[in-house]
C-alpha cells in the first residue's frame, strides 16, 4: 500500500464527514472541493513513477535521459477535473448567497422548506 | 459527409447552440426562442439517419481527432445508445416548442436557453461517449447545468431544491471520478470497450462498480437517492422539470445498463439487487405520491415509481425484462413529459401549483384535460396506452424469472399510481369550477402542439407498439449480447405464454365509449326530491358529467383516500420522518446505499 492512496482515502473520508456532518453551508462546500481533490490527488498518484522525468517535454539538464516519464494521461485528466470542481465550487457558493437572502441563515438544518 | 460524421453532430448540435443562442439574443429575442428547438431538431435528425445503420446490427465507432482507440476518444454507437440519444433529442425538441410561448414573458430566459442547450449537449454525450472520463466530463456538463437551471427562479425553493441536488450531486460525481481513477489504476485505459476485454472483477474493481451503481443510480433517482427528486423537479421551469421527470432518467438507466452489463459483465450476479431496488422504488414512490397535494410533487413521486419499474426491467437480465423496462423508460419519458407540459399548461392560466385550489378546469381547458388524462391513462397502465404494454411486459418478465412477489407489487404499484391520478384528475379537472376561475381559457397554439403530438405518440406506441419494439429489441441484445426477439408482431404481442392484442382491447373500449356516451343522451338526473322545489334549473338536474358551474360536491385532492391512508399511519409517518428536508439524513443514505452495494457486490462476486 502506497502512502500517496493512504492519504488521499483519509483526505475523501474528511470531505466525506464534512458533508454529512457539518451544518455551514460553506464547510459543506469545502467539504465537496476536499473530496475533489481527493480524488484528483488519486489519479496523479496513480500516474506518478518514482523519479521519473516530467512528461513530453525533454529537459536534459534536469532528469537523466534515461529517467521513465511519468504518466501523462492523469495530468490531463486532472486539469478538467479542476476546471469542472471550479465551477461546481462556484455555483454552489453563489447559490448558498441565494439560499442567505432568503432563509437569513447559513445553518443547513433551518434551511427545510421542502419536506415530504 | 453528414452521415459519417452523424455521431459528433449530435453532441455538436445543442453544444454550439448554447453559444449561439446569446449571440442572436443580442440582435432578436424572439428569433433566439427557436434556436434550441431547430438545434435539438437537427440533432434528433442526425440520430435517425444512423438507425437503419445500427438496426442491420453495425457499432459505428466514431474516432474523435482520427486518433484510433484505445487511445482517442471514440463516440461509440450501438442500438441501445441510439436509442437513448434518440429519445433525448426527441422529447427535447418538444420540450423546446413548448418553453417557447411558456417562457415568453420572462426577460431573463436567454440564460435559461444557454443551460438548456448545454443540458442537451451532456446528455447526448453521456449516452453517446466511449470513453469512461469523457463520460464524466459529459455527466458533470450536464449535472452543472441542471443545478443551475433548478436554480434558475431564484426563490427561496428553487435555491433550496439546488443546494441541496448540487451538494448530493457533487458527492456522487466524486464518487464516479473515483470509480474512474480506480478503473485507470489498475488497466491504463479508459476505453469502454478495452475495459470490458481486461476487467477481472478484483476487489478494486467491486468498489468501483459499488461508485458507479451509486452514482448512475442517484442520477437516475433509486429509492434511498431519491429524495432530490421531489424537490428539483417541481422547483425547475416547466421545460425542464419535464425533462428532468422522465428523459434524464433516460441517463441514468444508460449508464447504468452500460456498465452492469457491457463494462463489468456482471449483470447475473447483481440482477436480484437492482431488480429489488427497482420494485422498492416503485413501491415507495407511489406511497408517497398517494398523499401529495401539490400538481408537480405528485407528478415527481410518480416520476420516481416509474423509474422503480424501469429498474426493476434493467435488473431482471432477461431478454424480456430489459426490453420491457427499456421501453418503458421511452414510455415513461413520453407521457410523464406530457403531464408535466398539461401540469404547466394549468399553472400558466391558473398560476397555482396547488391541487386543493383547482377544480372544474375540464370546460374552460378542454384540450389540456384531454391530453392530461391520455397521459394519467397510459401511466397508470391502462390499455391501449404505450404504458400498458410496457408495464405488462414487466408483469410477465417479473412471472417469467419467478419473482412473483415483485409481480405483485408491481401491479400494486399501478393501482396506486391510477388512484392517485384520479385524484389528480378529480381535483385539477373535474368538480365544481372555482368562481376565481371563470375567465379562464386555453393554452396558446405552440403549447398545444408538443401536448397533442405526444398524447398521439402514446396512443400509436400502445396500439401498434411493433414500431419501437424494433428499436427496443435491437437495443436490449446490444445490452445482453444475445439476440432478442420480443415476439411483436403487428397486431399484437406474443410473449410464450400471455397474448395481447390492442385491436380487441381497442374494441372493447370503444364499446364501453358507447355506453357512456348513451347514459348521457339518455340518463336522468339523480337529484334529491327536496331540491326539486327550487324554482331555477341547477345542475343537478342535468346527467352530471364534471366542469359544472355549480355542484355541491367537491373532496379536496389531498384527503380523498383517508380511508386507505388512515391504517397506514405508521408507515407514513416513518416515510415522512425519512424526507425530512434535512440534507445530512440524504447524504447518509447516499453513503449507506454505497455500503450495502459494496457488501452485496463482496458476498456475490
Amino acid at each position: 500500500m502506497n502512502i500517496d492512496y493512504i492519504v488521499c482515502t483519509i483526505v475523501f473520508v474528511i470531505g466525506l464527514y464534512a458533508v454529512m456532518v457539518k451544518k455551514n453551508l460553506i464547510k459543506i462546500v469545502v467539504g465537496l472541493s476536499l473530496m475533489d481533490y481527493a480524488v484528483q490527488y488519486f489519479l496523479i498518484a496513480t500516474g506518478y513513477v518514482q523519479g521519473g522525468s516530467p512528461p513530453i517535454v525533454v529537459l536534459p539538464d534536469v532528469t537523466s535521459e534515461t529517467a521513465v516519464m511519468v504518466d501523462p494521461l492523469p495530468q490531463a485528466l486532472v486539469l478538467t477535473s479542476i476546471v469542472i470542481g471550479l465551477s461546481v465550487t462556484a455555483l454552489a457558493l453563489s447559490i448558498a448567497i441565494v439560499l442567505y437572502r432568503h432563509y437569513g441563515t447559513l445553518d443547513i438544518t433551518e434551511i427545510r422548506g421542502l419536506k415530504e | 459527409m453528414i452521415t459519417e460524421h452523424a455521431p459528433i453532430f449530435m453532441v455538436l448540435l445543442p453544444l454550439s447552440a448554447a453559444f449561439i443562442t446569446p449571440l442572436v439574443g443580442l440582435g432578436s429575442g424572439r428569433l433566439r426562442d427557436y434556436i434550441p428547438f431547430l438545434a435539438f431538431v437537427g440533432s434528433l435528425v442526425c440520430g435517425l439517419t444512423m438507425i437503419s445503420q445500427v438496426l442491420s446490427g453495425d457499432v459505428i465507432v466514431y474516432a474523435l481527432g482520427n486518433r484510433s482507440p484505445p487511445y482517442g476518444i471514440t463516440l461509440y454507437v450501438d442500438a441501445l445508445s441510439l436509442f437513448a440519444a434518440c429519445v433525448a433529442a426527441g422529447m427535447a425538441s418538444f420540450s423546446a416548442l413548448y418553453a417557447v410561448p411558456y417562457m415568453r414573458k420572462d426577460p431573463r430566459r436567454g440564460k435559461f436557453y444557454t443551460l438548456f442547450c448545454l443540458q442537451i449537449a451532456g446528455i447526448s454525450g453521456v449516452v453517446l461517449t466511449g470513453d469512461m472520463f469523457n463520460l464524466y466530463v459529459f455527466f458533470e456538463i450536464m449535472s452543472v447545468s441542471t443545478y443551475a437551471l433548478v436554480s434558475y427562479h431564484r426563490k427561496w425553493d428553487s435555491a433550496e431544491a439546488a443546494f441541496k441536488l448540487l451538494t448530493l450531486g457533487g458527492v456522487v460525481s466524486t464518487f464516479i471520478l473515483f470509480g474512474v481513477a480506480l478503473l485507470y489504476a489498475q488497466y491504463q485505459t479508459l476505453n469502454m470497450v478495452d475495459l470490458t476485454s481486461k476487467i477481472v472483477m478484483s476487489s478494486v474493481d467491486i468498489v468501483a462498480l459499488a461508485f458507479f451503481v451509486v452514482g448512475f443510480g442517484f442520477k437516475a433517482g433509486i429509492v434511498p437517492l431519491h429524495f432530490w427528486a421531489a424537490d428539483s423537479y417541481p422547483a425547475a421551469p416547466t421545460p425542464t422539470g419535464m425533462l428532468l421527470a422522465g428523459t434524464f432518467k433516460v441517463a441514468g438507466v444508460y449508464l447504468l445498463a452500460r456498465v452492469l452489463y457491457v463494462v463489468f459483465d456482471a449483470m447475473d450476479a447483481t440482477s436480484p439487487m437492482i431488480a429489488t431496488f427497482g420494485v422498492i422504488t416503485a413501491f415507495v414512490g407511489v406511497m408517497m405520491a398517494l398523499v401529495q397535494h401539490d400538481f408537480k410533487r405528485l407528478l415527481s413521486y410518480h416520476a420516481v415509481s416509474q423509474l422503480g419499474y424501469i429498474i426493476a426491467g434493467i435488473g431482471l437480465a432477461t431478454p424480456l425484462g430489459v426490453s420491457g423496462g427499456l421501453f418503458h423508460l421511452m414510455n415513461n419519458a413520453v407521457y410523464k413529459g406530457l403531464l408535466f407540459l398539461c401540469a404547466g399548461a394549468v399553472f400558466y392560466r391558473i398560476g397555482t401549483w396547488d391541487l386543493d385550489r383547482m377544480g372544474g378546469l375540464s370546460k374552460k381547458m378542454p384540450f389540456t384535460t384531454f391530453c392530461f388524462f391520455i397521459g394519467a391513462l397510459a401511466i397508470s397502465g391502462v390499455p391501449p396506452f404505450n404504458g400498458f404494454v410496457s408495464k405488462w411486459m414487466l408483469y410477465v418478465g417479473t412471472y417469467q424469472k419467478e419473482y412473483y412477489f415483485f409481480t405483485v407489487v408491481l401491479i400494486l404499484a399501478s393501482v396506486g399510481t391510477l388512484s392517485s391520478f384520479l385524484k389528480a384528475l378529480d381535483s385539477a379537472f373535474l368538480g365544481q369550477l372555482k368562481e376565481e376561475f371563470r375567465e379562464v381559457k386555453d393554452v396558446p397554439f405552440l403549447m398545444k402542439v408538443p401536448m397533442g403530438i405526444l398524447a398521439v405518440t402514446c396512443i400509436i406506441f400502445g396500439v401498434y407498439p411493433r414500431l419501437p419494439l424494433t428499436l427496443v429489441g435491437k437495443a436490449s441484445s446490444s445490452l445482453l449480447g444475445v439476440p432478442v426477439d420480443v415476439g411483436a408482431y403487428n397486431l399484437g404481442l406474443n410473449l410464450e405464454y400471455a397474448y395481447w392484442s390492442p385491436v380487441m382491447i381497442s374494441l372493447v373500449l370503444l364499446f364501453l365509449m358507447a355506453f357512456v356516451f348513451l347514459t348521457l343522451r339518455t340518463g336522468k338526473a339523480l337529484a334529491p326530491e327536496s331540491d326539486k322545489s327550487d324554482k331555477k334549473p341547477d345542475a343537478r338536474d342535468d346527467v352530471y358529467i364534471c366542469g359544472e358551474e355549480d355542484y355541491y360536491v367537491n373532496i379536496g385532492g389531498s384527503n380523498l383516500y383517508y380511508g386507505i391512508m388512515a391504517p397506514l399511519g405508521r408507515f407514513y409517518r416513518y416515510l415522512k420522518s425519512e424526507h425530512s428536508g434535512l440534507l445530512q439524513n440524504y447524504v447518509f443514505w447516499v453513503v449507506f446505499t454505497l455500503v450495502v452495494v459494496i457488501v452485496y457486490l463482496w458476498r456475490v462476486v
